[in-house]
């Protein structure tokens, strides 16, 4: 389809292998944006970091399935 | 006495008998009657079948013209309806292999069963056996010829005849990414031990699951300008609108659901919920945006650093949901992306 | 380092810490109220009203329910949460099931009584709304008819226990008590027993075996994610459990009691107690293994280097242990969803450490067959058994004369609920996966 799509998930290892092109990794799979045992304007600040790198993911061509880390 | 079965053979231009220079460029072409190792395979029928026409196309041809092949192919087996359609083997010949599995998942397509045969390596073997077309295992090479045209004659005549099938090892077709439940008559702790000591001793073994591989996805191209970015969000975390108005399951979903967030700054909790199974859903029902970071994007439209955020965010529940529901679900809703001119996807997964 | 060796305590000599359990069994073929509670020759009679008086908790429970199920009856059980084994120890320190019904003193030796054949079972529905993964799941045992053989307890006698929460009780306070109240049952029942002469008296212990005998060691995984899907050691919840090692008679004595109420399919109390992998392992001990024991871990850890870690974790124990060989299982035969990311880590640490692995999986997918069977895989896992789940269909199942446990039934949240006396035609037969384990049931490509 040609839209450039970036999954954000933990399970890293399973979204390479099932061919997911861009993926950011962060948080833990029941909260992928979110960090909750953080004060919440110190979680929000993390959250839109992490959605930044979501972002810059899109903007960077890649080849083949490539992790994108945000910590 | 069973009818004898009507077979349409495809050959590459190789085994057709033409070769060098001209093989790449032949185009489709068909004959009456078997050809080349078409008559080895009709030695093999026994009398039980006869192929009625045989057709040909070099691996060079099909390269270039891959779906005009397809559309001829097509054609010709709708004129000359057979019982069962048989491709190749084309051994470690990757086009011929490619060309082979395309053919026989058209044929199936048209309702007409189909079988070919390939060395494992194939790339076609990969491919194809995903696409569930029955590929017989073979040797690398012509030197297997006639076990290979055996094994696939006996399979064709099977399902010619829609008589029921033994397993992929008894019948000796590669694993199509179908399986079945069975019972073995030894419970499972039994054959796990037994299977532990084998491999300790070195002794062969087969394990009961082998894995299926998916194939590459090519990339979308990147973003060049985020600034007029048309962003859609799409998730498989089951976040859901309060009181699942969808009736998303918690499991095995096979729909998705749109939910409106036009106007909304964030999500809001109280107003979502998470239904899907897989997760501990207390931190998303507490903050939703910690799910689909709504908060964070909203700021970053509004700042100019994204173009514009699309109204919809798409849902559906990822949880043990079937390979091919999914395929179904990511196509349908990436089709409404396209209509509406979406240009790029974030999708949080959980 | 060997597991079971006799103990020399002091003080107590060798009533605790010996590893060495005899289990009585006395089989249960019809059971009855009456006006006693008695045992004999395979007939269990029970005074219903003075086993209320013992495992009641008006303070949790605004009802409990006691009823008896026969296989071969048209019976339905529905909403079933666990089954447990009836147990108690006749000798010894310890206690069937510790940690809840005793101090969480080492179990696994001294006499334990056991009544076979027979299964407390526990039905209700929880007080609070639940969504998402910590949420139960519906699960139905029928006593007959052709979804029976597929469901665990469908051929046991069954004690079925139906508990109504007290008003404005909180699902983990109701949670807690059924626990408390399942396993009381069960110890009660069990005591008819207790100055019986067993029919059939077994001995458990690791004994020491021909040295060349490879020595294997059984890796299980336990379910671990929160209320309404745990599992509890020694009566605590394993949420920060790090690999652990257990006696095979420890799991022989209850001291993994499930509280994981997620899939209908798998885990339950009673197939801990009557864990199939422990089980052969134990029967070939000195034969054509050593066993050497087992490693409890938990599973659905939340991150994927939590996943790795867990792996190594894992290996490491068995390693020490002097394993050759391992045995892996989780939830009891059932791997599912992300903890099979869990599982594989595990099998590849085990494999890049030296220990060979066979691993039991069950496979999901469509109906028909034709999915990926596994959620995730390593190239390690070279040597795996399936109990099948893939192209399978349970045979529905006809209207039934008797329900146990409610009225209604719903098998998925996406679906409106039906009747339970009605045909079903339904997926959500309890303990299935562990009982495909049992029939011997695979899955092979076609």
């Amino acid at each position: 389809m040609g839209i450039p799509t970036v999954l954000a998930t933990c399970l890293y290892t399973v979204a390479t292998r099932v061919g997911a092109n861009r993926i950011v990794r962060g948080g833990r799979f029941h909260h992928p944006f979110g960090a909750p045992e953080k004060p919440l304007a110190e979680e929000y600040a993390w959250r839109r970091q992490f959605v930044e790198q979501t972002i810059r993911a899109l903007c960077t061509p890649v080849q083949q399935p490539t992790v994108f880390d945000v910590e | 006495m069973p009818d004898m079965v009507r077979i349409v053979h495809y050959l590459n231009a190789f085994f057709g008998g033409v070769g060098g220079e001209a093989e790449a460029q032949t185009p489709v072409s068909v004959h009456a009657g078997a050809l080349g190792p078409g008559r080895l395979l009709e030695h093999a029928l026994a009398g039980q079948g006869q192929v009625a026409a045989t057709l040909m196309c070099g691996d060079g041809y099909w390269a270039e013209h891959e779906e005009t092949v397809v559309q001829q192919v097509r054609e010709h087996l709708q004129q000359l309806k057979p019982d069962v359609f048989l491709a190749g083997p084309a051994f470690r010949s990757g086009r011929y292999g490619l060309a082979c599995g395309r053919l026989c998942l058209e044929a199936e397509r048209l309702g007409i069963p189909a079988v070919t045969g390939m060395h494992v390596e194939n790339p076609g073997s990969d491919l194809y056996r995903s696409e569930h077309v029955y590929i017989v295992a073979t040797e690398a090479s012509a030197v297997g010829m006639r076990p290979a045209l055996e094994r696939m004659v006996a399979l064709a005549i099977k399902r010619a005849r829609h008589e029921p099938l033994g397993t992929a090892a008894e019948e000796g077709f590669l694993p199509r990414a179908v399986r079945r439940t069975v019972p073995t008559g030894i419970p499972a702790a039994q054959r796990a031990v037994d299977m532990a000591l084998r491999k300790w001793r070195g002794e062969p073994y087969t394990s009961e699951i082998a894995v299926e591989t998916f194939e590459a996805v090519p990339p979308a191209p990147a973003v060049s300008n985020p600034a007029q970015m048309w962003l859609a969000l799409v998730t498989e975390s089951g976040l859901v609108r309060k009181g699942n108005p969808d009736r998303l399951p918690s499991a095995a979903a096979t729909h998705w659901a749109a939910y409106t967030i036009a106007g909304m700054e964030r999500l809001v909790a109280g107003e979502w919920d998470a239904v899907h199974g897989g997760y501990d859903n207390t931190a998303a029902l507490q903050d939703p945006n910690r799910v689909v970071p709504l908060d964070a994007l909203r700021a970053l439209e509004r700042e100019g650093v994204i173009g514009k955020l699309d109204d919809t965010l798409f849902v559906t529940v990822g949880n043990i949901g079937s390979l091919n529901a999914m395929k179904r679900i990511g196509a349908e809703i990436a089709a409404r992306l396209v209509q509406r001119g979406v240009q790029a996807v974030v999708l949080p997964a959980t | 380092m060997w597991l079971g060796a006799s103990g020399k305590g002091n003080g107590m000599t060798g009533d605790v810490g010996t590893f060495r359990l005899e289990q009585g069994v006395f089989p249960v073929q019809r059971a009855t109220f009456a006006s006693a509670t008695h045992y004999h020759d395979g007939m269990l009679q029970i005074d219903r009203a003075a086993l209320l008086g013992a495992i009641a908790e008006p303070r949790y429970m605004a009802d409990l329910a006691i009823h008896l199920a026969h296989p071969g009856e048209s019976c339905r059980i529905v909403h079933v949460l666990d089954t447990v084994a009836p147990l108690v120890k006749v000798q010894g320190r310890s206690s069937a099931y510790p940690g809840f019904l005793g101090p969480a003193i080492p179990a696994g030796d001294g006499r334990t009584h056991a009544l076979a054949g027979f299964a407390i079972v526990v039905c209700a529905h929880f007080p609070e709304p639940t969504s998402g993964a910590l949420s139960p799941a519906e699960a139905i045992i029928d006593m007959s008819g052709p979804a029976a053989p597929y469901c665990a307890c469908g051929d046991t006698v069954n004690l079925v226990l139906v508990a109504q929460p007290a008003p404005g009780i909180t699902n983990a306070d109701f949670d807690a008590a059924l626990h408390r109240v399942k396993l009381k049952a069960a110890t009660y029942l069990a005591r008819t027993t207790a100055a019986l002469a067993p029919p059939v008296l077994e001995t458990y212990e690791l004994h020491a075996v021909d040295p060349a005998l490879p020595r294997v060691v059984y890796l299980d995984q336990l379910h671990q994610q929160g209320l309404m899907a745990q599992t509890f050691l020694y009566g605590q919840h394993t949420q920060g459990l790090e690999p652990t090692v257990l006696h095979p008679n420890e799991l022989l004595d209850g001291a993994l009691v499930n509280g994981n109420y997620r899939q209908p399919g798998r885990a339950a109390t009673y197939g801990h107690t009557h864990n199939f992998l422990l089980r052969e392992l134990y029967r070939r001990h000195g034969h054509d293994v050593h066993f050497l024991g087992v490693v409890i871990g938990r599973g659905w850890q939340d991150a994927q280097a939590r996943k790795e870690r867990q792996g190594w974790m894992m290996a490491r124990v068995a390693r020490l242990l002097g394993a050759q060989v391992a045995l892996l299982s989780a939830d009891v035969g059932g791997t599912g969803g992300n903890n099979t990311i869990d599982f594989m880590q595990t099998v590849k640490a085990c494999e890049q450490m030296g220990l060979q692995t066979v691993a039991v999986m069950q496979e999901s997918g469509n109906p028909d067959g034709s999915d990926p069977t596994v959620v995730d895989f390593v190239p390690e896992a070279d040597a795996l058994v399936s109990v099948g789940g893939i192209g399978w269909h349970t045979p529905s199942a006809p209207a039934v004369e008797r329900v146990i446990g409610g009225t209604t039934v719903r098998p998925s949240i996406a679906e409106a609920p039906r009747a339970s006396a009605g045909p079903l035609d339904v997926e959500c037969w309890y303990g299935a996966i562990w009982k495909r384990a049992e029939l011997g049931l695979s899955a092979v490509d076609v």
